[in-house]
């Protein structure tokens, strides 16, 4: 399958590695604040042309979701149970073979891929009327140091109508996710390349890039997501309707539609207005 | 409500003396210090959090416009104004209450207009530290302070590290513009916060000479620059849509 690669280069710290629903929410926030909010609801009448990927680092894939294979060492099982991403290499494999070829591959003996560090940061509010720390108001969040060198790619399958990378080098720039305006989830973007990633010749099933619906999937791992509103609607109380959503790497038979999940809280953020989720299923070939 | 235009706007910053921005550990070995500096976990290096530099703006720009900023920020962590014009809330940002009247003055007033980033140790002045690195410290110094009972007895040590006097840091922020409102704003608010800054300090123990901080053109020469008033001693380019 041919897809195009961008690769990001993380320049701060990050609360999540970019996922696919939540990234293409920057991208069309993008487009509404550069382009107008009618240039963004004429996009949004037809379906989008395009799929994004959620990202991951380089040269390394989500571990699909195949049927299990039993195993009876104790130490290899746990070590089986504590793998979530696998090379292109080992997924060639993975993808024609099924779950027995996990059993001689390299992750297993220690292969890794390079997984940002983590930190625990905290942060006080100012007292207005003293200047000194506030007693009760300390906030601590773990956040993400990915390498700054390290490339994490980002796969796009067809073609967005406005310009993928001048959006990306947008976000990257303003920030994606939560505190951005405090300088988290910058990010340097080169590409278009273009690219394939390795599928399986007679495909039964697809392993998805980004978190998909849950009907219609195969072997899946669930999420429970709910998600804050975003763009205009940042800090504000309002959470997305609680959901239940498949993590990347969980099969599906047939590749689905984009499936627009209606997630309006119980008290919409403004009269007259419907919140979506969109999933898409990104898919790559395995056989199950 | 369309973005017109960024403005991004690069200093270095300089620490005129040792600036203290503290961190919090879990966990403390025995002989560890109980009062480290915030650091980098990939490269240890420490540095200026985007948060600590865009609080002690803010702060310091509500002390200037007084009144409520003050007086009402009491039961909450600041002060929510109802005016959608209003410039802290503009520039800063603001998170709106739960309810409907709360949430169109958010919509009204738009997305947060300041994105301050982390501030790195510039290359030049890692290459010093290293130096002091080789003498025992990891980029900083440890400083050695006494507390002195008043009623005589004994005398009370404790330890502070510091990021010592001398080091520089690449500052950078993006300020985005949506309307003419934004341009008066930046010149009149944003650069007074700033000038505020230099006159006041950044991080802990600034009552006792640390974070006294000045801004240095990166572009330009360090010499002379002392004099320069503020404006032409920060770098400030509109990026293109």
């Amino acid at each position: 399958m041919r897809l195009t690669l961008f690769r990001l280069y993380f320049q701060s710290p990050l609360k999540e590695l970019p996922r696919a629903p939540s990234l293409l929410g920057h991208l069309l926030w993008w487009y509404r604040y550069t382009h107008g909010r009618e240039a963004l609801e004429e996009l949004l009448a037809e379906p989008l042309p395009f799929r994004l990927s959620s990202v991951f680092p380089e040269g390394w894939l989500p571990r699909p979701k195949l049927p299990p294979v039993q195993v009876e060492e104790t130490e290899k099982r746990k070590a089986l149970k504590n793998l979530r991403l696998v090379s292109l290499e080992t997924f060639a494999r993975l993808a024609e073979e099924g779950e027995g070829a996990l059993l001689t591959a390299p992750e297993l003996s220690g292969k890794t891929p390079p997984e940002p560090k983590r930190l625990r940061r905290s942060r006080v509010g100012i007292d207005r009327a003293t200047g000194a720390a506030r007693k009760g108001i300390l906030f601590a969040e773990e956040l993400l140091f990915p390498d700054p060198q390290t490339p994490y790619a980002l796969y796009l399958l067809g073609d967005p109508p406005f310009d993928p990378k001048e959006a990306l080098a947008f976000v990257g720039e303003m920030g994606y996710g939560g505190k951005a305006s405090v300088g988290l989830g910058r990010f340097r973007v080169e590409g278009p390349f273009p690219c394939e990633l390795p599928e399986a010749k007679t495909p039964t099933a697809h392993m998805t890039l980004a978190p998909g619906p849950l009907e219609g999937a195969l072997y899946y791992e669930l999420e429970p997501y709910w998600g804050r509103l975003g763009g205009g609607y940042v800090g504000a109380t309002p959470f997305k309707r609680p959901h239940l959503r498949t993590r990347e790497g969980s099969l599906y038979r047939e590749v689905p539609g984009p499936l627009a999940l209606d997630v309006t809280p119980l008290e919409p953020p403004e009269e007259g207005v419907r919140v979506y989720e969109l999933l898409q299923v990104f898919p790559l070939g395995v056989r199950v | 409500m369309k973005l017109r235009k960024i403005i991004r706007i690069r200093a270095i910053l300089l620490a005129k003396s040792g600036l203290r921005i503290g961190m919090s550990r879990d966990q403390m070995a025995i002989g560890d210090l109980d009062n480290p500096v915030i650091r980098n976990p990939l490269t240890e290096e420490p540095y200026i959090p985007g948060s600590s530099l865009k609080g002690k703006l803010r702060y310091l720009l509500e002390w200037a416009l007084g009144g409520d900023y003050i007086l009402k920020s009491k039961d909450k962590h600041v002060y929510a104004s109802p005016d959608p014009q209003d410039p802290v809330a503009r520039i800063f940002g603001l998170a709106p209450e739960n309810n409907p009247e709360s949430l169109r003055i958010a919509q009204e007033r738009g997305p947060t207009r300041l994105l301050v980033r982390d501030a790195y140790l510039t290359e030049d002045s890692k290459r010093e530290l290293e130096r002091v690195a080789a003498r025992g410290g990891l980029y900083t110094e440890i400083k050695q302070e006494v507390f002195i009972p008043r009623l005589g007895g004994n005398a009370n040590p404790r330890t502070t590290e510091r990021v010592p006097a001398g080091a520089r840091f690449g500052v950078e922020m993006t300020y985005r513009v949506l309307d003419a409102l934004d341009e008066e704003y930046f010149k009149k608010y944003l650069l007074k916060a700033l000038k505020l800054l230099e006159l006041d300090g950044l991080g802990g123990h600034i009552s006792r000479g640390y974070g006294q901080v000045f801004f240095l053109h990166p572009g330009k020469p360090w010499e002379g620059q002392e004099d320069l008033p503020l404006e032409e001693r920060l770098e400030i380019q509109e990026v293109p849509l």
